[in-house]
């Protein structure tokens, strides 16, 4: 009888459980060779086109009308609050738009559809992860001879690098339409002269690297969450922990990953932004 | 028997997982053509053992070769390439659960074979057929009962007409009908096609007719291996257990 209860005790068994220090080493060692596991196969093409398109639709195309909403209803609350202030410190309406429109396209704009996308796409593909796993249906997999790490993890990560900046660009200019909405009903502004206002002191450079660095959020949003659930043990607590990790340091490293890409911007666009 | 006729061969295997030693020393041979059976007690290590078989664990300590390859060797690629000559049957059936029930059987040919859809749509059938399924095609494997998804599982892993069929309980939770149906199904494959069958099993009964060879875990470690002959002349307890329970 000994045995037989021996072996029903995995190191998972609460009386068994390591130190918090060791499990938090394993999670980060894990981690890291998960990262470096996936931008591996992420330069080994072809990835699976199917695969990969059926996640564009579940992570894209399903996340668009969450981003729309969230832009409108952020770029109402910015234009407000900047209008409010500007106006209080003496300063001219009409610079607001063009004002509103850089902060959106450099800094809400892809760091909102990040961590927007952290919590939709993130907590999603933590939790069918480790469903997968946990009913075998990853083995199954592995048994008929599928890459299960390329299948499931891969065509994820290259849906997310694709289909942030898109959704990104979805946010930017959705957060400009919720910031003409309020310039509209305050002071009847037409959509040709807001348009105009926006687009005047906007370049290139505002909109076209801050958003194509949303690639790496899309990475971090597609590897963190897969590392979570693909790697977890446990029955349903491990499914709650896979979930809720996955968005928790997915929107951390979203932020970080911000900052830091943030910082290099000036040297990666040739010049400072002003 | 010469090595060169082993479809499965395992080379005094350890696993341990976590602090629990799972096997212990474990080595026994399975020729090409033959039925093998495991048997054992729940938490014996029959599972693992399966596992180990076709690289989805990793040993600790020892060899396990397939089709005379040793798969301790190998990398993930070299461990996906082995494994298209085997099928393997999960006790938990394992089915694709987002996709429908024709989709299971369809999806490793289509990843594997490359063969034109309208011949693939008739393959589908035929093995659908074959497990009495032919009638939910259309239906999601949440819509079937646990023994429907077993007998979805088994068509999903003969899809590919493998050489070596591994089963896990293959008759854990199912009614006699969907047990019989199971038997029948393990007997045609092995006499029309000569599939080498590794299959585990609760009890000697389900076990007898099928296999040429037996062994016995019980804590990790073999106890008893060879014909169902020999092994009923072991002494061990376990072991008379296993055959008076047949009586």
């Amino acid at each position: 009888m000994r045995h037989i209860i021996g072996l029903s005790i995995s190191k998972s068994h609460p009386l068994f459980r390591p130190s918090f220090a060791s499990q938090l080493w394993n999670a980060a060692t894990g981690l890291v060779n998960f990262t470096f596991r996936t931008l591996g196969e992420l330069l080994k093409p072809p990835w699976d086109a199917h695969e990969v398109s059926h996640q564009l639709y579940a992570i894209g195309w399903r996340s668009a009308p969450l981003i729309l909403v969230s832009g409108v209803v952020v770029g109402v609350a910015m234009t407000k609050l900047v209008w409010t202030s500007l106006v209080n410190l003496g300063g001219v309406g009409s610079v607001i738009p063009a004002e509103l429109a850089r902060m959106t396209f450099r800094e809400m704009g892809p760091l909102m559809t990040g961590l927007l996308i952290s919590g939709r796409v993130g907590s999603a593909i933590g939790a069918e992860l480790a469903v997968l796993r946990l009913t075998d249906q990853v083995d199954a997999l592995e048994s008929l001879a599928i890459d299960s790490f390329r299948y499931l993890v891969i065509s994820r990560v290259v849906a997310c690098v694709i289909a942030l900046p898109i959704l990104a660009t979805l946010m930017s200019f959705a957060e400009i339409s919720g910031g003409f909405l309020w310039e509209a009903a305050k002071s009847e502004t037409s959509f040709q002269l807001y348009a105009r206002r926006v687009f005047d002191k906007v370049e290139w450079n505002d909109y076209v690297v801050p958003t194509l660095m949303t690639a790496v959020s899309g990475f971090v949003v597609g590897t963190i969450p897969s590392f979570f659930g693909y790697t977890v043990h446990e029955s349903a607590a491990g499914v709650r922990r896979a979930s809720m990790y996955s968005v928790v340091f997915s929107c951390l490293f979203v932020i970080a990953s911000h900052l830091i890409l943030n910082a290099l911007i000036p040297f990666l666009s040739g010049r400072s932004l002003r | 028997m010469p090595v060169e006729d082993m479809a499965v061969r395992f080379e005094r295997v350890s696993k341990s997982i976590g602090e629990t030693d799972i096997l212990d020393d474990i080595s026994f041979e399975v020729p090409h053509g033959t039925g093998f059976s495991i048997l054992g007690r729940r938490g014996a290590g029959k599972t693992v053992a399966l596992k180990l078989s076709i690289g989805l664990l990793k040993p600790d300590l020892g060899r396990i070769f397939l089709n005379n390859q040793d798969i301790t060797a190998l990398d993930h690629r070299g461990l996906l390439a082995v494994r298209r000559s085997t099928g393997f049957v999960f006790q938990t059936s394992a089915v694709f659960d987002s996709i429908s029930v024709a989709e299971n059987v369809a999806f490793p040919l289509r990843c594997a074979t490359g063969i034109p859809e309208s011949k693939l749509r008739d393959r589908v059938r035929q093995q659908l057929d074959r497990v009495g399924l032919g009638e939910d095609s259309g239906k999601m494997p949440n819509d079937l009962s646990f023994g429907m998804r077993k007998l979805l599982g088994f068509a999903r892993a003969l899809a590919s007409d493998p050489a070596i069929l591994l089963l896990d309980d293959p008759w854990g939770g199912v009614d006699c009908v969907t047990g019989t149906l199971i038997r029948e199904l393990l007997l045609d494959l092995k006499e029309r096609t000569g599939t080498t069958l590794l299959f585990t099993a609760n009890r000697i009964t389900e076990a007898r007719g099928l296999c040429e060879h037996l062994a016995v875990l019980d804590g990790g470690r073999l106890i008893a291996c060879g014909s169902p002959n020999e092994v009923e002349r072991s002494d061990h307890p376990v072991v008379r257990q296993f055959f008076l329970q047949d009586l």
